[in-house]
This record gives C-alpha cells, structure tokens and sequence, in this order.
C-alpha cells in the first residue's frame, strides 16, 4: 500500500508551494504583527457577531473554492495524468487518501476552528462553532464528490488558444506571463504588501519627523521583499529558458529586456514615490529616490544570481540590506547606492551563461 | 475485441479527426502517420484519458457508460512520458501497482526484462528522456490489461531495451493481451507480424 507520504508530495507540498505567499502573508500578520489576547478579541467577536462569523464562513468557502481549483488544475496537467487511477481504488481507501490530503491542506482551517470552538468553550458558546464544523464537514464532502467524479471521467485535453490582443508575446515579457499564469498568488502578495509598506512610510515621511532617508529605507525594504518574484526569475531563466542560454544576444539586449521586464513590476511603487514626492520634495531629489528604487532592486537580482551559483551567498543577501541599510543611515548618497546596484546586476547579465 | 463508432475528436486550432467506424480483433495493430496526424490523439481517447464523441468498446464495455471498468483494461503509455518530478519511479510504481493490482512479481520481472536498475530509487526529474519512456513502459504492463497502447514505444530508448521490449510485446500477446502501438518509423513493420495496419493522414483513417 502506497504511503500518505506519497500523496502529500503529491498533493499538499504543490499547494502549499503555489500558496506560499498567502501562507507567509497570514503567518505574518498572525504570527508577529498580532498577539494571543488579541487572537482571543478577534474570536469572541466572531462568534458574538452575525455578520463577522457570516464573514468567516464566506472565507473557509473562497478558500474551499481556491483549494479544490487548484487540485482540479493540478490533475489536469499532462504529468499529475497518472493519478487518474485512483478511480480504481475502492472507494473506502479513495477517502482515507483524500482525507489525508484534505486535512493537511485545509490546516489553517481547522486549526482556526479549533480556535473558535476553544474560545466558545470559555466564553461565548458552541453554537456557532458547531455550525462551522458542520460547513467544513460539507466542504469535505463536495470536494471528495467533485474529486471522484473527476477521476471517474476522461480528463479534459490542454487546449491551447492564441491571445486576440497580444497574439505574439515580446521576450522581455515572458517571464511576466509566467508569473500571471503560473504564480499569480506570489505576484499579488508581494506587491500588495511592498504597496501598503510604502505606503506606511509615505505617510510617516509627511508627519513632517522625518528626511528622505525613511523613504530610502522604506524602497530598500519594499525592494528586498520583491526577493521570492526575482527568485522566482533567476530559477525561471535559468531552467525554463535555458534553451536561449547560447543565443548570440549582446548585452545591450540583454539589458533591454530585463530593464522592461523590472519596469513594469515596479511600476506601482514608481508611481505611489513619484506621486507622493512630487510635492513634498525637491525634483531632483524625487527622481534620485525613483532610480534608486529599481537599481536595488536591479542589484538584488544580480545578488540572488550570485546566490544561485554560490550557495554561501544567502548569507551576503542578508548582510547587503543591513550594508544599504548603514549607507542611507551615514547619508551616502542615493545614486552611489544606485549605482553599486546596477554594477552587480551588470556583473550577473554579463556572463554568456546568463539570459 | 475494440470498436470504435462515429467517433469525432476537435479542437479551436481547427483540427479534426474522424473516424466513422473501426474494429480490431485481437492481436498487435500499427497506426502509421505522420508527426501531428492525429495518432496520438486517438490513442488517448481509446485510452479514456481524453474526451472524444461517439462510442468506443473494448471487449463489449463501453468507454462513456462505464468508464472505470473500460479503463481497468486498458493501458496506456506515452510518446514522450512525464511525471510528477519530485516522485522517484519505485514510489511511482508501488502506486500504478496499488492501483492495478499488480503483484511484486511483476514488478520485479518487468524491472528486470526493461533494465530498470537502481536508478528507480532516483527523482523523475533526473531522467533522461529514455529513462522516462523505460518509466511509462513499465507502468503500462503493470496489471492484468486486455489491451496496451503504446504510443511510439521503440523511440529514445536502447537498442537492447528495443529488443527485450519486442520479446516482451511477443510474449504479453501469447498471455491474450492486445497492442495497439503507432509509430512514424519506416522500418518499424518490419518488427512484428500485424494484425492490421492502418494510417491516420489528414485526420481521417486508412488501411496501410
């Protein structure tokens, strides 16, 4: 008999993998930026309030629907086509597989209402607990229907179809529909986050305490959390494009197309910056923060290729934003920092075995 | 043993392929055609992987009515074969061998005939192309089936896994199971003593 084992790395590492910046996301705000007494606040209002439990149950369903699309897609694929025996399973050991599976991935939930029900327990009562584990007890039952069924089925066929607006896709944006296509959940959370973290320091930079140091240091932490979406470059130049490694592509074209590919991911930062500044700082100083922002994050692209190459380098990731950190705090300039940036990324695309 | 009736399979790109009707008694059948004529397609059909219009029956059962039952009998192995890349081939198939109900016999003497060697305890995603195809071979004998598909099986791999698998093939139709094998290769008639050949040209089918 097959291990969970088996079906865990089939099943659960690839969600948790696509997921992973929601995951991070909520283990953030959960995990650091809130406390056990305000876990408790947050519950108790949940359970005492109609439309704030109403809310959690329209968020266990928009997470049910996320967890059994992806599984539908999963199977799909051309390589997952083998799991399309386990329609020959009898259907008792079909549902200890499925209910390994869904455990595991519907973690977060059921530790979340345990959660509930504990709080219920001490303070509000069980009704409302009980009405969730019955949801999730639904949810369960239309995800395992909806899974046997499919196995039971032909799968559909990959159809491929030519986009009407941009039926050829230019090279420097490839690697940008990659990530709508394949990793959109990363892409999201990144620049959701790296937004609203700007944005925080934007606001802080206007109370008026602060010089244009703070806002360097918030571009240079907006720009390290773009970390997993240049990681995510790095691994997609080097294994999915690896058949261009040894185009004869000149380095000004090889400029050229990650210049545009970085323009257009960083462009929702370039305009918050150049918005927000464009009243409250001097011109020169506004344009100096908007080269500024994309060199880091040039700089750091050519770190983590250094990294992928060297594996000792993690360490020296960590250390540079401490570095840059240091170098705003003693007022070197911007455009020096900027320009350290753009030496490394040019180091790391000058190599004939880079993209 | 399989039949095949008004069967029609189209996609956007505009392709199509229909079949009005066909039947293949038991024994080893060559689909001939060239690269993109539709082989491939037809074959995943007959295999239940792919949904298609019309009706196929394999022994008297039908695909659409009763799907798994159909498919318990037909197995199936790809041109170019992948798999979940984090999965080694023992783990694939202690799976396919759940699933088939295939004995640690079997296994063992597949692994043998096919020259699977130690490198089954590796990751699928250090294979080569011709460890891949030895990995979508062995899983497409595992079980009792009535009928294998095998889908340009002689390609990417050894000279000596060719002839192991032509004496495996020999001796499977002697146990009563069927082959339906394609293949774009000239010289690849010469290899078994077919029960018919056909060619798909154009999307449409034609006796060779």
């Amino acid at each position: 008999m097959v291990s969970d084992d088996f079906f865990t790395k089939s099943f659960v590492i690839p969600f948790y993998k696509a997921f992973l910046g929601f995951f991070i996301l909520v283990l953030l705000i959960s995990g650091v930026f809130m406390e056990y007494q305000q876990h408790v606040l947050v519950a108790e209002r949940i359970l005492e309030n109609d439309l704030a439990f109403l809310a959690v149950v329209g968020l266990f369903l928009i997470f049910g629907i996320f967890q059994i699309r992806f599984h539908i897609s999963l199977m799909n694929e051309t390589r997952y086509r083998v799991y399309h025996s386990l329609a020959f399973l009898p259907v008792p050991r079909l549902l200890r597989i499925f209910l390994g599976i869904w455990t595991k991935t519907h973690a977060l939930l059921l530790i979340y209402t345990i959660f509930l029900t504990y709080t219920g327990i001490s303070s509000v009562g069980l009704i409302k607990p009980i009405l969730l584990w019955l949801i999730l007890i639904g949810i369960f039952c239309i995800d395992f229907g909806t899974i046997y069924f499919k196995i039971q089925r032909p799968f559909p066929d990959r159809v491929i179809s030519r986009a009407l607006l941009f039926p050829k896709i230019p090279f420097s944006f490839w690697f940008l529909k990659h990530l709508s296509s394949k990793r959109p959940t990363l892409i999201l959370a990144v620049k959701s986050v790296s937004v609203l973290l700007l944005n925080g320091f934007i606001l802080a930079f206007e109370s008026g305490n602060y010089d244009l140091r703070w806002i360097a240091f918030g571009l240079l932490s907006a720009a390290f959390l773009h970390y997993p979406i240049w990681l995510e470059k790095v691994r997609f130049e080097t294994a999915e494009l690896g058949y261009f490694l040894n185009y004869p592509r000149i380095l000004i074209q090889k400029i050229r197309h990650h210049f545009v590919s970085f323009m257009i991911l960083l462009l929702p930062e370039l305009i918050l910056v150049g918005l927000k500044l464009s009243s409250g700082a001097q011109p020169f100083d506004a344009l100096n923060l908007i080269l500024f922002f994309p060199a880091i994050n040039l700089g750091l692209y050519g770190l983590i290729v250094f990294q992928s190459e060297n594996i000792g380098w993690t360490k020296g990731i960590i250390a540079t934003f401490f570095l840059i950190f240091l170098l705003i705090i003693f007022r070197v300039p911007f455009w020096l920092i900027a320009a350290l940036g753009l030496a490394a990324f040019l180091f790391s695309v000058k190599s004939a075995y880079r993209i | 043993m399989l039949e095949v009736q008004h069967f029609k399979k189209a996609y956007n790109t505009g392709f199509e392929l229909a079949i009005e009707s066909l039947q293949l008694p038991k024994g080893i059948h060559l689909i001939k055609g060239e690269n993109g004529s539709g082989k491939s397609t037809l074959l995943k059909a007959i295999a239940g992987i792919h949904p298609f219009e019309g009706k196929i029956l394999l022994s008297g059962i039908s695909l659409t009515k009763e799907p798994v039952r159909y498919r318990r009998l037909v197995n199936y192995s790809d041109a170019e074969p992948v798999f979940p890349d984090f999965l080694n081939l023992d783990e694939l198939i202690a799976f396919a061998a759940e699933t088939k109900k295939a004995g640690k016999s079997q296994v063992d003497h597949l692994k043998t005939v096919l020259g699977i060697g130690a490198f089954s305890k590796n990751p699928l995603s250090s294979y080569s192309t011709g460890m891949l195809k030895k990995a979508g071979l062995i899983l497409a004998f595992l079980g009792n089936p009535s009928l294998i598909i095998l889908d340009e099986p002689f390609t990417t791999i050894d000279a000596a896994t060719q002839e192991h698998l032509r004496k495996l093939i020999l001796s499977s139709v002697t146990d009563g199971i069927s082959f339906l094998i394609t293949s774009h290769l000239a010289d690849f008639e010469k290899l078994f003593s077919y029960t018919s050949i056909l060619e798909i040209s154009n999307g449409k089918l034609k006796n060779g």
